[in-house]
């Protein structure tokens, strides 16, 4: 049992419990007296006590039992709780967090040593798993069924509905680490089906057997405002982490090749601080692992944002789940690397949470693109007119038989951006993978045309994206374009007064860029915007874009990265050195995910004409700004309403009131029948 | 009179406190006294209700019958006394009419006793002044013809029954009356009376009352005599003796120490101890416990009176130390008990 202040309450027992048992046993002695009727006496006094506001007291049973009562509702009210091993029966599913701001060491005692929160969670479940099996005396009895959902960007039974202690807890110290972002609606919808009943007695076999569901986390869950707490659902967050947590880190990488300079890269980075107060720290952009420049002054970083009350104390602003951490960029200054490199990005200050410290980028070679043109039409020459004054390794032209000819021939890798105008593959042909710039026709069935606009202005485009950057469209109108209804996989990308006027669909190693009409039957190629998104989009389907596009890999998602076709023996070393042998799924197409940890990943390969094995590496970063917010929320704020946080390391505890309710109650029934047996 | 008293205003007696008889009466004159009984002698007992009594005595009954009182003409009928039989009526009309007279009957007068132990307590003793009570109003009642009984309740003796002392008339059977009353003992225990038992086993209020009310021969005049402090209550014992034949009288006799306790001595830290059930009460005797005690008694006395006036019962509190020549002569003809 637990006491909130037992000193006080020794206090009070010492100073009233002595003079109380004093009084009963205090006898005066009395002088005989017979009377010929004690009746009027006897009702004097009775009169006399309830009238006089003090009395002696005496032993009675009626006062006893009275006390007894106010005793015990007094005690009631004060809502102790007992250890009791917690929730008896029925089902509990444990749903632990183990995304990256679970990797924060802020809950460890000793820092030579540290703790991870995924660790303190695990020891608590475990514990709260003990509990629930075990419990003493009063309390002890069986645990029912247990289930293990560990979470992160994804959800992972760990341990489906089990009775057996050793097998959950099994599951829970089976739980790993990752460095993904915290979504636990797939883990609520797992827990939900798995209680589903499906028992055929029942008279509503769909009936949701009622179980607890015990989350172990931050609070930093990013779907947190799509969930909502179902009727009847029981949900305890046990929040994990310290209110005092400490964290800088690394939100955004980018490096870019000078277009007239291809050899210098510039770096640019942004830093996120989750902290109540500003924060100053060094950044320290580094090359294949070797420092290159560090911020000449240190970088400030304004405090984290709150919408929370100002009178709040900082930690508990923090605490709330609507904060957004305050962030500042920072701008390396050009440096020559022709060759292909790693950027690395570091903030040097010291945290609690390590991941999002470093963020790197793999920049491929500074190489020149090589293009091929495919066009039947004599009107080719707008397109051809642009890219023969690019600076580029290689220029062919082919015609469509030509291409196809290719195409049989398995003969396109040669080429980093397949420009196609007005292409439709002829029967039996397919396009194989490749980074491809398309104009009208149908080079893929996605894009296939249902009809014909006429006359088209533009009115939007995703002027965020890199192939629209210096493209001015305002004054673009189209005389005739291919009417495209894209599946949703497609990305529109521009679109005018009748719909979508360009596309981008990545398919496997499969990545085009499909404009849905003819350069000449617009009037763009008669627009300097014409000439800056043509090497935008080379540039961007090509190698350039490459190196961007893996930067942008993050934990959870998925690397598909194109070998070339003849490639064997592929294996894949993880950022901690570890290698694993990858079977690709179709020819050069090489898939894996999803993405755990953080880090450098290399893949390596054979191909029949090198003696050396060949490599390409990929970065992931977390580059979350939400996941480096680590200070835990104070509630778990549900669409439904906040459910108020436990934190971890506190003991689990069972209301006892109902129980001294339910004595009180049987004790009051007991003095009224006393007092109905003396008054009778 | 103390504000003790103040329940005494509209119903009892108001009393001058003279000095009382202590000694317990051993022989019939210590019970009333000759010159008592030259006043009493001029006295009689009045009951506001017409009763019929067993022979003809000297009061109006309600039956018709034989007296000098002529009431009414009735036809004769078969079985008819003929000596009443108004011959001159037969002669004018040829008919037989008999002629009714109101008849004159005795008054029964029941005084019943109580006897219990907690009567023999006080100063003066209660017990002795209810005997010396019933006497004279027994003496009251022989010696003008009334049918005098007398009833005695709540003493262990005589196996704890209730003791009687039936149908008395006239003034030569004044000493057996009271020879019978010095007989009775509110003391008595199996150790000093070989007939008694134990005191908690004598007939209660309730159940003399009760026994009174069934084995009624007649009606009259009741006069219960006690201190009505009974644990069990008085009301359901009064009851059955109410609406029925008598006129009852309850004479509720008091000690001084009862009526204000401060005055005589009761003080300090005590354990009262009841002489009845050996009940014990501690007390500390203080100013707001004698209040409260004041309280009670008048609220008690004031209770009693209201029952007793709902029901047709005339209710006196008397205290021990009051004169029983000036009861009786001024107070109790005053109430219209006697005239």
């Amino acid at each position: 049992m637990t006491w909130l202040t037992p000193l006080a309450g020794i206090l009070l027992a010492a100073l009233t419990i002595p003079p109380l048992v004093a009084l009963y046993f205090l006898k005066l002695r009395r002088l005989p007296r017979p009377i010929g009727s004690t009746l009027l006496w006897k009702k004097s006094l009775e009169d006399l006590r309830a009238n006089a506001p003090f009395q002696r007291l005496r032993m009675n049973i009626l006062l006893i039992l009275q006390l007894l009562v106010l005793g015990l509702l007094a005690f009631a009210l004060a809502q102790p709780q007992v250890d009791t091993g917690l929730r008896r029966g029925g089902r509990t599913v444990l749903l632990i967090d183990n995304s990256a701001s679970m990797n924060a060491i802020d809950v460890s005692e000793d820092r030579t040593k540290p703790t991870s929160r995924l660790e303190l969670a695990k020891t608590d479940a475990i514990a709260r798993v003990e509990k629930l099996f075990g419990g003493s005396g009063l309390f002890s009895g069986s645990a029912g069924e247990v289930m293990v959902i560990a979470f992160a960007d994804r959800a992972e039974v760990r341990c489906p509905f089990s009775d057996s202690r050793t097998q959950v807890i099994d599951a829970i110290r089976g739980i790993e680490a990752t460095d993904g972002r915290t979504k636990i609606g797939e883990a609520l919808q797992l827990a939900r089906a798995y209680t589903m009943s499906v028992d055929p007695d029942k008279v509503d076999p769909t009936a949701v057997e009622q179980a607890a569901l015990v989350v172990f986390s931050d609070g930093r869950i990013e779907d947190l405002d799509a969930q909502a707490k179902k009727t009847g659902e029981e949900i305890l967050y046990n929040r994990v982490g310290s209110m005092s947590a400490d964290n800088v880190g690394v939100i955004a990488i980018a490096a870019e090749r000078s277009v007239d300079d291809p050899d210098r890269i510039q770096a640019f980075a942004a830093i996120a601080n989750g902290n109540a107060a500003e924060v100053q720290c060094d950044v320290q952009l580094s090359v294949d692992g070797r420092p290159r420049a560090i911020t000449p002054e240190p970088v400030v970083i304004p405090a984290a944002n709150s919408s929370a009350a100002v009178d709040v104390a900082p930690e508990l602003r923090m605490g709330d789940s609507r904060v957004t951490p305050g962030r500042e960029q920072v701008v390396f200054l050009p440096f020559a690397q022709p060759r292909d490199a790693i950027i690395s990005v570091r903030q040097l200050r010291e945290d609690d949470l390590a991941v999002d410290d470093t963020a790197s980028l793999v920049v491929p070679p500074a190489r020149r693109l090589r293009v091929a043109h495919v066009s039947d039409s004599a009107e080719a020459f707008g397109l051809k007119t642009v890219l023969g004054g690019m600076r580029l390794e290689s220029y062919a032209a082919f015609s469509v038989a030509e291409f196809e000819k290719l195409i049989a021939d398995g003969d396109t890798e040669r080429f980093d951006v397949i420009v196609l105008e007005s292409y439709t593959p002829s029967e039996g042909v397919v396009l194989p993978p490749g980074r491809y710039l398309s104009w009208s026709g149908s080079p893929v069935p996605e894009f296939k045309p249902y009809a014909e606009h006429k006359g088209v202005y533009f009115r939007a485009a995703r002027q965020e994206h890199p192939i629209f950057r210096s493209v001015n469209l305002v004054d673009l109108w189209v005389g005739r374009a291919d009417a495209i209804s894209p599946p949703a996989e497609v990305e529109v990308l521009m679109e005018g007064t009748d719909g979508g006027l360009m596309f981008a669909l990545d398919r496997g190693g499969l990545r085009i860029l499909h404009v849905a009409f003819a350069p000449l039957e617009s009037l763009w190629p008669m627009q300097r915007s014409f000439v800056n998104f043509v090497p935008n989009a080379l540039e961007w389907l090509g190698s350039a874009g490459e190196a961007l596009a893996l930067a942008g890999l993050q934990p959870g998602e998925t690397a598909s990265i194109r070998l070339p076709s003849t490639a064997t023996n592929v294996t894949l070393q993880f950022p901690d050195g570890r290698t694993e042998d990858v079977t690709l799924a179709s020819p050069g197409q090489f898939n894996y995910g999803p993405i755990r940890r953080v880090g450098i990943y290399t893949i390596s390969w054979s191909e029949p004409n090198h003696a050396e094995r060949q490599e390409r590496r990929f970065a992931a970063n977390l580059l979350n700004a939400r996941e480096g917010l680590i200070t835990p929320a104070v509630t778990l704020a549900l669409a439904s309403g906040g459910v108020e946080g436990t934190s971890v390391g506190a003991n689990t505890r069972s209301a006892v009131w109902p129980i001294l309710l339910a004595v009180a109650i049987a004790l009051l029934l007991l003095e009224w029948w006393v007092y109905q047996r003396r008054t009778a | 009179m103390s504000s003790a008293n103040s329940f005494l205003g509209s119903s009892a007696t108001t009393f001058s406190n003279k000095p009382a008889i202590m000694k317990r009466p051993e022989r019939v004159d210590d019970l009333i006294d000759g010159r008592l009984m030259a006043r009493l002698d001029q006295i009689d007992i009045v009951s506001r209700k017409i009763f019929a009594g067993k022979v003809q005595g000297e009061r109006r009954s309600k039956r018709r019958g034989i007296s000098v009182e002529f009431a009414d003409f009735r036809p004769y009928v078969h079985g008819d006394d003929l000596r009443f039989v108004d011959w001159n009526i037969y002669g004018r009309l040829d008919r037989l009419f008999l002629k009714v007279f109101l008849e004159e009957e005795d008054l029964s007068l029941l005084v019943v006793i109580d006897a219990s132990p907690s009567m023999r307590w006080g100063n003066p003793d209660k017990f002795v002044f209810v005997q010396r009570l019933a006497m004279s109003l027994g003496y009251v009642g022989l010696v003008n013809h009334n049918r005098v009984s007398f009833a005695s309740f709540g003493s262990a003796a005589n196996g704890g029954e209730l003791q009687r002392l039936s149908n008395m008339r006239g003034r030569r059977r004044t000493a057996e009356m009271g020879k019978w009353l010095i007989r009775q003992d509110p003391t008595a225990t199996p150790k000093t009376d070989p007939t008694a038992v134990d005191p908690s086993s004598a007939i209660s209020f309730d159940d003399a009352m009760r026994t009174i009310a069934l084995s009624r021969q007649g009606r009259g005049v009741m006069i219960i005599l006690s201190d009505f402090l009974f644990k069990q209550g008085y009301e359901k014992g009064l009851r059955y003796v109410t609406g029925g034949g008598y006129d009852v009288f309850a004479m509720q006799i008091l000690s001084p120490e009862e009526i204000d306790p401060a005055a005589h001595g009761v003080a300090g830290d005590l354990k009262l101890v009841d002489v009845e059930d050996r009940d014990v009460n501690e007390v500390t005797i203080t100013p707001p416990l004698l209040k409260a005690y004041r309280d009670r008694l008048n609220a008690y006395c004031g209770t009693m009176r209201d029952f007793c006036v709902r029901r047709g019962v005339t209710h006196v509190v008397v205290d021990t130390q009051t004169d029983i020549d000036a009861l009786l002569m001024d107070y109790l003809r005053k109430r219209g008990l006697l005239r």
